[in-house]
């Protein structure tokens, strides 16, 4: 009985720092999530529910933390590959509505207008390209988007892309080489189909 | 043809710059509070499920099952002993009846004297 009272207060104390210390990881990390995410999905609502995603998985997941590599580059990981996912999950649908719109049944989704504040479509004034941009990122692997999307994003140093990737500083390199020369020559056809 | 060349590198670096403009986003400030909710929510959906799935007693198990068993075989006993324990009961005082009164001691007559 003695111990059970000594006990307690204990684990309320630990449950308290635990809590107080994942506050804290979230109140440094919570912009860079944010701000990664933003990059991969062009969109200030989908980042942020993808960045609550990424710290709910921390939060789940934070035991299995084997300290191989930084914590910031584990929550960055995290914050990477749930924007991928997110990303496929848009292509799936994008071309499971397309199919609809073949076979002519209507989406009652796409009708509904996108949310117009700190969408870089409507901040950049030109929807159009932004698409375009959007799609030749989409047609790029995995590993030479996020390269080349960690690359400008300001905060992110090669070495740390390569912690991320779980590779090495010279493979980041080529990767964002070989990501800039693919996104090129897909955005010329692009245009000189058009023009 | 040299014309709509350049005008179509001048298109590329137009929609490359896209990247290098893209706004540095400043975080909700609900962010945090938001995120608290949902883990909150997480939690206490997790302690239920914990209680009911996770959380496997053997000992406890076991003792739900005698317990179970218990109440079925009283069950069985409760609905099926009654009517006949009710008959069998009867039948008894019935039986019990004929042998007290039914020996010779107490017969009136003889049942072979008058047959005769």
């Amino acid at each position: 009985m003695q111990t059970h009272a000594k006990v307690r207060p204990l684990e309320q104390q630990a449950i308290t720092s635990g809590e107080r210390f994942f506050s804290d990881l979230v109140a440094e990390h919570q912009e860079m999530v944010v701000n990664t995410c933003y990059r991969f999905v062009f969109n200030r609502e989908d980042a942020e529910d993808l960045a609550q995603e990424v710290f709910v998985e921390v939060y789940r997941s934070i035991d299995k933390f084997r300290e191989e590599s930084k914590l910031s580059t584990w929550i960055y990981r995290i914050a990477v590959s749930k924007s991928l996912d997110h990303l496929r999950r848009q292509k799936r649908k994008k071309r499971f509505s397309s199919l609809k719109r073949i076979i002519g049944v209507d989406d009652p989704a796409d009708s509904i207008p996108a949310p117009d504040h700190d969408n870089p479509a409507d901040v950049l004034t030109d929807k159009e390209r932004v698409a375009v941009l959007q799609e030749a990122l989409d047609a790029l692997p995995d590993n030479q988007k996020t390269a080349f999307l960690l690359s400008k994003q300001d905060g992110y140093s090669n070495q740390e892309i390569a912690d991320i990737l779980q590779t090495t500083v010279p493979a980041v390199e080529s990767l964002i080489h070989r990501a800039k020369k693919n996104l090129q020559s897909r955005l010329e056809r692009h245009y000189r189909a058009v023009n | 043809m040299n014309r709509s060349t350049e005008q179509n590198n001048a298109e590329v670096e137009k929609t490359l710059k896209i990247l290098d403009d893209m706004p540095r986003l400043e975080v909700h400030h609900l962010f945090r509070a938001h995120l608290m909710q949902r883990i909150d929510s997480l939690e206490s959906r997790n302690t239920f499920a914990v209680a009911f799935a996770g959380g496997f007693n053997p000992r406890l198990a076991f003792m739900g099952l005698l317990l179970i068993l218990n109440i079925a075989s009283a069950m069985l006993f409760f609905l099926h002993e009654t009517p006949q324990s009710t008959v069998s009961v009867s039948s008894g005082l019935a039986e019990s009846l004929s042998e007290d009164y039914g020996g010779p001691a107490l017969s009136y007559y003889d049942q072979s004297a008058a047959d005769r």
